[in-house]
């Protein structure tokens, strides 16, 4: 758009308070106990005690789920669904910094991984929805993200990703949260994946969910791309990837139309 | 031009700031009725086991700026004679109590009174509705804004794809926004996004700004 004027470092006025230190946990969970207060926001009742401190340098990403690794038959995915049973994660202690989290989601990406799109769950210290998306692999760090609505622990909220309109929306529930700037069946190359996991940032933390209450991606669709419908996706064509840095990771087949992520 | 635009901004920042709301005379307290403090006071009163909110971290919008529009999300200078029902103090708190990005606390911001809205969020369409670029309803708001920040939480990509642990000396270039109904006080949604993907929209087409 050519009146629009690139200027994102002068867009506010800027000043600096004095440094102050990070937060110890204790303060942010008081500070949790702190939102309670606030009409409307919900956090999470328990939050597990962190039992590991973060080892510099270990900071990457780490998966526990399922995804369809090489499509075939019926590979027209355009879109994909889950509704997600939210469970807890454990933060590892110390320097964890941005990549000291846990999250889930549900995701549709095309061949190479080349770019992405997924809707799920987040956590720092409270979970709370995100979505976000990437035309290609070259941005994934740069990828946009929006938060959303704060949830809590053993909700059951339907993370999607619709394809309409030729773009992709990004949806929690009934809501739309954010839209691709593209269109994937013309800039990523197929068929697409769909893929159900939980991820942390460090092998010190735990995967939300335990063996009892595990993280729960039920109701699991996938969207034809012939016709725009959703329909129920078998688990049987959906393969386990776990990364091995901890061994308490897992996952499993819970039914047909469902799998968990947890540690054990 | 970065620096003139900058210091431009501060400027008109603070003229509405005095003209708009007083820079920081209406607080609230945790109930979120209004109530009004000195504007002596150098740092606004929150609690204790809080950061506080010194009263230089708070301003009034003045440029109208959009997120990219994959998030739909604009903000604008609020209505001359706005006055926010919670204050910049409380929504500070509120953005503490989520701790959304708690790695973020201690690092510059600005706190700032602005209309926001947005046209990608609100109701699944119907399928085959055309994309609808209408925004939504301004809603006056506290945003916290965060410039020159780290990515947030890299969950971002496929399974199996692993990223190398970031630099912490290289230089950052992500924006984080962080909005609170100024009326309610409550936590509306936030928005995370880098290589300045945030742009200013010229005052005279802010009615029409970009929508993708």
């Amino acid at each position: 758009v050519a009146d629009q004027l690139t200027v994102p470092r002068a867009l506010v006025p800027r000043r600096v308070h004095g440094s102050v230190p990070a937060l110890s946990r204790h303060l942010r969970r008081a500070l949790a106990i702190a939102a309670l207060l606030s009409p409307g926001v919900v956090v999470l009742s328990a939050i597990p005690a962190s039992a590991t401190t973060c080892v510099a340098g270990q900071a990457s990403n780490y998966f526990a789920g399922y995804k369809r690794n090489v499509p075939t038959g019926n590979a027209g995915f355009a879109g994909v669904s889950s509704s997600v049973t939210i469970e807890p994660g454990g933060l590892c202690s110390g320097q964890g910094g941005q990549n000291n989290f846990y999250s889930g989601w549900a995701m549709i990406t095309p061949q190479q991984d080349s770019g992405y799109a997924q809707s799920g769950f987040n956590d720092d210290d409270q979970e709370n929805k995100f979505t976000d998306f990437a035309s290609s692999s070259s941005t994934y760090t740069a990828a946009p993200v929006v938060y959303g609505p704060v949830v809590s622990a053993n909700q059951v909220h339907r993370y999607w990703v619709e394809f309409a309109n030729n773009i992709l929306y990004m949806n929690v529930d009934g809501q739309v949260l954010a839209r691709s700037t593209f269109d994937p069946q013309t800039v990523w190359p197929a068929p697409f994946r769909p893929e159900f996991f939980d991820e942390v940032g460090y092998p010190q933390n735990s995967m939300p969910g335990t063996t009892a209450n595990p993280v729960r991606y039920g109701s699991i669709e996938t969207q034809s791309v012939s016709n725009g419908s959703f329909s129920a996706y078998s688990t049987s064509y959906l393969t386990k990837q776990v990364s091995t840095q901890n061994s308490s990771w897992s996952a499993s087949v819970a039914s047909g139309s469902e799998v968990d992520a947890y540690t054990k | 031009v970065r620096l003139q635009r900058k210091y431009l901004s501060i400027i008109i920042g603070s003229l509405l700031c005095l003209v708009a709301t007083g820079c920081g005379e209406v607080h609230a307290d945790s109930s979120g009725a209004a109530v009004t403090a000195s504007p002596a006071s150098p740092v606004a009163s929150v609690s204790p086991s809080l950061l506080p909110l010194p009263q230089s971290d708070i301003s009034v919008l003045a440029q109208t700026l959009v997120t990219d529009p994959g998030l739909g999300g604009k903000f604008s200078p609020p209505p001359a004679g706005a006055v926010p029902s919670v204050s910049a103090a409380a929504a500070w708190v509120t953005f503490q109590g989520l701790s959304m990005r708690p790695e973020l606390l201690g690092q510059p911001f600005t706190i700032a009174l602005a209309d926001y809205s947005n046209n990608v969020q609100g109701p699944v369409p119907s399928p085959g509705a055309p994309i609808n670029y209408t925004y939504s309803a301004a809603r006056l708001s506290w945003v916290v804004f965060y410039r020159n920040v780290a990515p947030p939480a890299r969950q971002n990509g496929p399974a199996g794809d692993s990223y190398p642990s970031p630099d912490p000396n290289a230089p950052h270039n992500c924006d984080f926004d962080f909005v609170v109904d100024a009326t309610t006080g409550q936590y509306v949604t936030a928005f995370s996004e880098c290589n300045d993907a945030l742009v200013v929209v010229p005052s005279a087409s802010a009615s029409t700004a970009k929508t993708g």
